[in-house]
């Protein structure tokens, strides 16, 4: 039989519901079963919500087995203890400073050795090294360069292409000026990685910027990664980028350099793409640190979601921590 | 102790709550990979704040509470980018799970009452889950999801609601 329990009124469907939810206490639960007894459109109700809880109960009853619970501690263990090792290893505040301006130092030459110009130009038949591997058209002007700075100073990268093979295969650069040069390695490769690291800072064209971050996403998360592609998500014209360098940024364990970086982006970058990134990084590990950007961003950012984003972790951090914690960084 | 930072002694701490969590995850977002990366999410976070837990509330509040606001966030991001609503859960159990209860006469329809849950608004869905599932009482979710009671019972009364109306035809049948 169907009833019209709809036009049962609002407060007697909530006492129904809190009634089978037990969340009555003795006296009103009393009250309500008397209540019941006299009236059928309740007894209905009654019946109905108990019917949809009795349906839904098979989604409780789902457990994961034990080799999959097993499975999930094992996956956690790995993360912790690369947390921990990347904790142990990463260096301190001062020392990341130190190492973004001598990594910046590093690149700056002179102006006349300052490269201008990266051109993309392969050669044929080259012939490659292992791991990482070099040829020269023009062996007696050019010792084979063992360094990025080599490179730089030698005047070997006027022009450069970036070949990117499949999966496993090398990537191969060639560089042209008065000497040419072929290197094919793999990202392991020190000088594969520096040449990667120089071309996403310092190429002109967004094309080979784009290619080099792309190349990174293999690189491991090691230090010197991360300051160059801060780097590239604080400064690179190209919005494409700067979001995706942002996103790589992700695969790092929290800490001071990356936490102030993505705050800086997350107050000044344009992009919303971009400021969403930074947020889900500072989001993942919230520390009042972060609370007073998070306040600004809650309450300013043009953008809805961020907004609210914002507002969420604000929100979260004041369940972890204790409110003077949070406040005093307000 | 766990939060001295002695991580052998955390691991134990997961051992001992896991399971509980994953079943939370899994009822939270009814799909195994979503469960078992809010698993990770929700563990590692723990691990990072664990040092700030204050023995003030019962550890499992805490918990459950890092669990429901972690599944509210991956929920709002996953809403950029639009999945499919075809529940996992079919007629049996996803792979790597078990049910308790073998040959459930709702069994066929199984289906069709995931997609009713599903249609909650996911803090309909999560008060539903800790009410009903979790078996939580509305004081606890008030503090858990850091709403007041008042609230709670509305999300209740609309996500009950909306079930009976999606569930309706189901039942009658």
């Amino acid at each position: 039989m169907f009833i019209m329990t709809d036009h049962l009124p609002k407060k007697l469907q909530e006492q129904a519901i809190l009634y089978i939810l037990d969340e009555m206490d003795k006296t009103q639960r009393n009250r309500f079963e008397a209540e019941v007894k006299q009236n059928l459109l309740l007894q209905n109700y009654v019946d109905e919500i108990t019917s949809t809880l009795t349906l839904t109960q098979p989604i409780a009853d789902i457990k994961p087995s034990q080799i999959s619970l097993q499975g999930q501690q094992n996956i956690l263990r790995r993360r912790i203890a690369q947390i921990n090792d990347q904790e142990t290893s990463s260096p301190s505040f001062v020392e990341n400073i130190y190492t973004i301006i001598t990594s910046i130092s590093r690149f700056r030459q002179p102006v006349w050795v300052v490269i201008t110009y990266v051109v993309i130009a392969f050669f044929a038949g080259s012939v490659y090294f292992s791991p990482t591997q070099f040829s020269s058209d023009n062996t007696t002007s050019l010792s084979y360069p063992s360094t990025i700075q080599e490179l730089i100073q030698s005047g070997a990268i006027n022009t450069a292409d970036i070949n990117i093979g499949q999966d496993n295969s090398p990537i191969q650069f060639a560089l042209q000026s008065s000497n040419k040069v072929n290197i094919s390695g793999t990202v392991e490769d020190e000088l594969v990685r520096n040449l990667l690291f120089y071309l996403l800072l310092h190429d002109r064209n967004p094309g080979n910027r784009l290619k080099a971050i792309r190349l990174m996403e293999k690189i491991e998360p090691v230090n010197e990664a991360m300051m160059v592609m801060i780097s590239s998500a604080l400064s690179d014209p190209n919005p494409g980028i700067r979001l995706k360098s942002t996103q790589l940024l992700q695969q790092f364990a929290p800490n001071p350099t990356l936490i102030d970086a993505c705050q800086k982006i997350l107050l000044e970058e344009t992009n919303e793409a971009i400021r969403m990134e930074a947020l889900s990084i500072l989001s993942s590990s919230p520390s009042p640190e972060i609370a007073s950007t998070l306040h600004v961003i809650s309450l300013m950012d043009e953008n809805d979601h961020i907004r609210e984003q914002a507002t969420r972790v604000l929100a979260e951090m004041k369940e972890m921590y204790p409110p003077q914690r949070i406040e005093s960084t307000q | 102790m766990a939060q001295d930072g002695n991580t052998e002694m955390f691991h134990e701490l997961v051992a001992l709550h896991d399971k509980r969590i994953m079943i939370l995850a899994y009822q939270l977002t009814q799909n195994t990979q979503d469960a078992e990366d809010l698993y990770q999410d929700v563990f590692l976070k723990v691990y990072r704040h664990i040092k700030s837990y204050k023995f003030k509330s019962d550890f499992y509040t805490w918990i459950y509470r890092i669990t429901v606001n972690t599944a509210l966030n991956q929920k709002r991001k996953s809403s950029l980018l639009p999945i499919s609503d075809i529940p996992e859960y079919e007629n049996d159990p996803p792979m790597g799970w078990v049910s308790d209860v073998e040959d459930s006469p709702v069994k066929d329809i199984a289906p069709d009452i995931t997609m009713a849950v599903n249609q909650l608004s996911p803090k309909q869905k999560t008060v539903f889950v800790l009410k009903h599932f979790q078996g939580q009482k509305i004081k606890e979710i008030a503090v858990i999801l850091g709403c007041s009671e008042g609230t709670i019972k509305r999300y209740l009364f609309r996500a009950m609601e909306k079930l009976r109306a999606s569930l309706k035809d189901v039942y009658y049948d």
